[in-house]
């Protein structure tokens, strides 16, 4: 009697496992990204390796050139979120206001070891105390130079021991002047964020301090202001906005393309840009530090939103797009650092060979891994973004001074953030 | 025309058939009918969110839980701690009552010396109108050179006057009259109005006081200005709801790094980056309301205004 029983329960129990294997229906998921064409190649190329893992598992992707947050904010208030949505910075924008499945328990369940797969770059997507993204991409901001330039004027190559004063001297030493005109700048920067934040976070300053609260009127704040502000005004070794504006563009990149300036700090994509610029000889270095060393992570995340019919499925179209094979082809693409510490690590990424056509200091980025700093990736990212560049665009034109400047974006920040 | 008289004469006849109506109650249902698509689009695609939009100015909403209501909280914010909606609000004005007079003058000088009848002056009317069909984005690209501090095309001009030009759109008093400069680029819109009204005027009455001895700016400032009141009036409400509304060119020089933004910043970029990049709808909302206000208000005075100086051809002035 019981052994019937048991072989009855064991034989449904076998039957009921069939129909689950057989109700493995086709599942369509959508999946959002930003970027450029090659990106979007990129990840088409990933999500075909995911197709042959599973294929029940259709994954459209929805490709947003500009103002990607706004699409999906659109997208998610109406109801229509895409199931996968790579996020950045805003991403607690989205977490805290409920937009994003925590993802604690899907990756229990599939025994995702995060510390080992992403090293401490998944930390960014924790918002009180739950994950909401795997790490997907994830290069540090680095230092390029133009080898030639440091030759020529003498100066020994960057390294991650550089302090304030190595890069000053090396900045002074390779801006070359024509009279007043300066025809080779030794370092050039300005009003995006990732610059002058790092430079706060070298000194030991910071945005927010451990509890959240504005920390912005410090000394460590206020003197790491004045320097960034003095290698333009009072050094004359960096480009000025108006000085931009002469020189025709707003960003730094093209300057060292076109051999006008020393020392950059950018992230990996400027790799695949100078590949191609004939005469230029350079290499990458991690940034240097003062008090400490800091850089920032340009990475994104993939994250799935709490909307989605299909969250087992899509975590497992994550978890393959963040292992091994599919974080492989970012590095065969060149398209980018990798999250994945193992393809960081990998030899293949190490070589370089896949994006740079010359021997260029691949350990960068490994060396620049403990130098990321916590971003205060708070949910009003984008609206304290704005606050400390309203004030921080007129003191870079150096119109205030800096106590007015970083007292005048601790009264906003602490308006904003009550 | 023959067809269309036979058919209607046809319904009419149908008509008059089953129950006549009166020809004025007739003109009404047809009246009724052909505005009913703009009236029900109205109806649901505007009147619906606005109210809803009202309603929502007295909330906080974020887009996604449920608005909380705060009452007059965000109008007290706007008008008593906002510093950012202040510039706005200061800079959107500044920008209104340089353009609009400016552009009347403009498109007004411009559309009178386009109506001469001299060979090529077909080109030339293509010439003027062209800027206005480029999109502001080219525009302001382009700019972003014409404006550079030392090489940039006008202050290389006012160089050769011996004057030193500012840093157009770095310097934070001088960007303002910078985006005025790029507005008044495009005024060939109004000046297509205006050489439309101008080529309207009936040459009897040119004919007429040239007799009487008119000289040529008689003929102008008692003529052409006066018959042209009706489209001066229609530029200038347009110019002025459209400066209130100024956008693109905002957004677009707003994402340099080294623009001073809070000089540049107007009413509708804050309302866009309240709603769509802090997830304020209900602030968001609010700013649309006092804006929906001024320009109410602006449009209101103008109107009233105008039975001082618009003349309309078929109306008797008291």
């Amino acid at each position: 009697m019981r052994l019937r029983m048991i072989s009855l329960f064991v034989i449904s129990l076998f039957l009921f496992s069939v129909i689950g294997v057989a109700a493995q229906e086709p599942v369509t998921l959508r999946m959002s990204v930003w970027g450029s064409l090659s990106d979007q190649e990129a990840y088409q190329a990933r999500l075909d390796l995911a197709a042959q893992q599973f294929p029940n598992i259709t994954v459209e992707l929805l490709y947003t050139p500009d103002d990607y947050d706004q699409r999906i904010q659109t997208m998610m208030a109406g109801g229509d979120a895409p199931d996968i949505v790579q996020m950045a910075e805003a991403i607690h924008g989205f977490s805290s206001r409920g937009q994003l499945l925590a993802l604690d328990d899907l990756i229990s369940g599939a025994s995702l070891d995060m510390e080992a797969r992403f090293g401490t770059n998944h930390l960014q997507y924790q918002y009180e105390g739950s994950q909401y993204a795997l790490p997907d991409r994830g290069g540090a901001m680095i230092v390029y130079y133009n080898t030639d330039m440091f030759d020529a004027a003498g100066v020994d190559y960057p390294t991650a021991e550089w302090t304030w004063e190595d890069f000053l001297a090396a900045a002074q030493a390779l801006t070359l002047r024509d009279g007043d005109a300066v025809t080779q700048y030794g370092f050039a920067a300005g009003g995006w964020w990732p610059w002058w934040m790092s430079f706060i976070y070298q000194n030991g300053g910071a945005v927010l301090d451990e509890t959240g609260a504005p920390a912005f009127n410090t000394p460590e704040v206020a003197e790491a202001l004045q320097l960034y502000n003095d290698l333009v005004y009072t050094y004359g070794v960096a480009p000025s906005p108006e000085d931009y504006a002469n020189l025709g563009t707003n960003s730094p990149d093209p300057l060292f393309a076109q051999g006008k300036v020393a020392i950059i700090m950018t992230g990996f994509w400027n790799i695949a840009s100078l590949r191609d610029v004939p005469d230029l000889n350079w290499d990458i270095a991690p940034v240097w530090g003062n008090v400490e060393r800091g850089t920032v992570a340009f990475g994104s995340g993939l994250a799935i939103t709490s909307s989605s019919a299909h969250p087992e499925e899509a975590f497992q179209i994550i978890n393959f797009l963040t292992d091994e094979a599919a974080q492989t082809v970012i590095v065969e693409r060149g398209q980018d650092a990798p999250a994945n510490v193992a393809v960081l690590s990998g030899e293949l990424f190490l070589s370089g060979e896949t994006f740079a056509n010359r021997d260029i200091y691949m350990e960068t980025f490994a060396e620049s891994a403990d130098a990321i700093i916590a971003l205060p990736l708070i949910p009003q990212w984008n609206e304290m973004q704005s606050v400390m560049s309203a004030t921080l665009d007129e003191y870079f034109l150096n119109a205030i001074d800096t106590q007015t400047a970083i007292d005048q974006i601790q009264a906003d920040l602490e308006d904003l953030l009550q | 025309m023959a067809a269309s008289q036979t058919s209607l004469s046809d319904t009419s006849v149908i008509r008059r058939a089953r129950k006549p109506l009166k020809a004025r109650q007739r003109e009404s249902l047809w009246f009724y009918l052909i505005i009913s698509p703009w009236l029900i689009g109205l109806l649901l695609l505007l009147a619906g969110p606005m109210v809803y939009s009202m309603y929502l100015s007295f909330t906080n909403w974020d887009l996604f839980s449920a608005p909380e209501w705060v009452g007059l909280d965000n109008y007290i914010r706007l008008f008593t701690r906002d510093r950012t909606f202040g510039s706005a609000i200061g800079n959107t004005f500044i920008y209104t009552f340089l353009y609009v007079p400016l552009n009347i003058i403009f498109s007004l000088a411009i559309a009178y010396l386009l109506n001469k009848h001299l060979p090529g002056m077909r080109f030339f009317r293509t010439v003027i109108y062209l800027p206005y069909v480029v999109p502001v984005v080219a525009t302001t690209m382009v700019f972003r050179w014409v404006f550079a501090p030392d090489n940039g095309l006008l202050n290389g001009f006012l160089g050769a006057f011996g004057i030193d030009g500012p840093a157009w759109l770095l310097n934070p008093s001088w960007v303002k009259f910078a985006l005025v400069i790029m507005s008044l680029w495009g005024v060939g819109s109004s000046v297509v109005f205006l050489l439309a009204g101008m080529q309207g005027i009936p040459s009897e009455l040119y004919e007429a006081a040239a007799i009487d001895g008119a000289s040529e700016r008689h003929h102008f400032f008692r003529i052409t200005l006066p018959m042209l009141s009706p489209v001066i009036f229609f530029n200038m409400i347009m110019s002025i709801i459209a400066s209130l509304q100024t956008f693109t060119q905002v957004y677009i020089l707003s994402a340099d790094p080294n623009t001073p933004n809070n000089a540049i910043v107007m009413i509708i970029p804050y309302l866009f980056d309240n709603a769509f990049r802090f997830n304020r709808m209900g602030y968001a909302s609010a700013i649309a309301w006092v804006l929906f206000v001024i320009i109410f208000v602006f449009t209101l005075l103008v109107i009233r205004s105008s039975s001082a100086w618009v003349f309309y051809e078929n109306e008797m002035k008291r």
